[in-house]
């Protein structure tokens, strides 16, 4: 299989700064249970760095 | 990727009422030790390793099986949002800068406590910004995944 360069017009032509950003349920690895990515950003600023073991 | 720095920087912001979290993904590059994820399981077992090898503090959120959340927000391998309280997305990096990301955000809250005693708007921009590759390290990741994660990515590379 060739290298690919990763998709960064799909980063790049959508969602921009002063947008809402998207909700999600997503799985706590910890816990198990389900946590809206809004839950965040309810109280204060939110940092979300997105990424994987490999 | 550079989790020893931004859990520094979450520890760092959470006295200021910062959120922090590490959203995964589908494998960047997989390998015969960390393949492709198939079932919610497979991402489980390679978060959990990642968890484990990496000492990362902030809470690991899986993004389903599909990616919903990681298609929606641009699918990049190691990217970064910051997003304020209530929604409003005020900062996305393609790439996980470290300086980048805390430069953002103390630029961000800084114009918010000035914003209406020194008359600031805010606007729209970009910029390139610098980020450390740490290439043996990333090298070692590869071997980590497995032979195919090495030739996936060096195809014209000869043992």
């Amino acid at each position: 299989m060739a290298r690919e360069m990763p998709p960064f017009d799909e980063f790049r032509n959508k969602l921009f700064v002063g947008e809402k950003a998207p909700d999600f349920d997503l799985e706590d690895l910890t816990t198990g249970e389900t946590v809206p990515l809004s839950s965040l950003w309810k109280k204060g600023p939110a940092i979300i760095e997105f990424g994987s073991f490999t | 990727m550079a989790t020893a720095a931004m859990d520094d920087l979450a520890a760092r912001l959470a006295d200021r009422t910062v959120s922090s979290a590490f959203i995964y993904t589908r494998e960047a590059h997989p390998g015969e030790n960390y393949r492709h994820h198939t079932t919610m399981d497979d991402k489980r077992a390679n978060a959990k390793a990642y968890q484990e090898h990496s000492s990362v503090q902030r809470p690991i959120l899986l993004d389903t099986v599909e990616g919903d959340c990681h298609q929606a927000y641009g699918i990049l391998p190691n990217m970064t949002w910051i997003i304020g309280r209530g929604g409003i997305i005020i900062y996305k990096g393609a790439w996980t800068g470290v300086e980048d990301v805390e430069d953002a955000f103390n630029a961000y809250i800084d114009g918010k406590e000035r914003q209406i005693k020194d008359q600031l708007v805010p606007f729209y921009s970009e910029r390139f910004s610098w980020r450390t590759r740490n290439e043996e390290g990333f090298n070692e990741g590869l071997v980590r995944a497995g032979p195919q994660a090495v030739s996936d990515f060096y195809p014209d590379k000869k043992d």
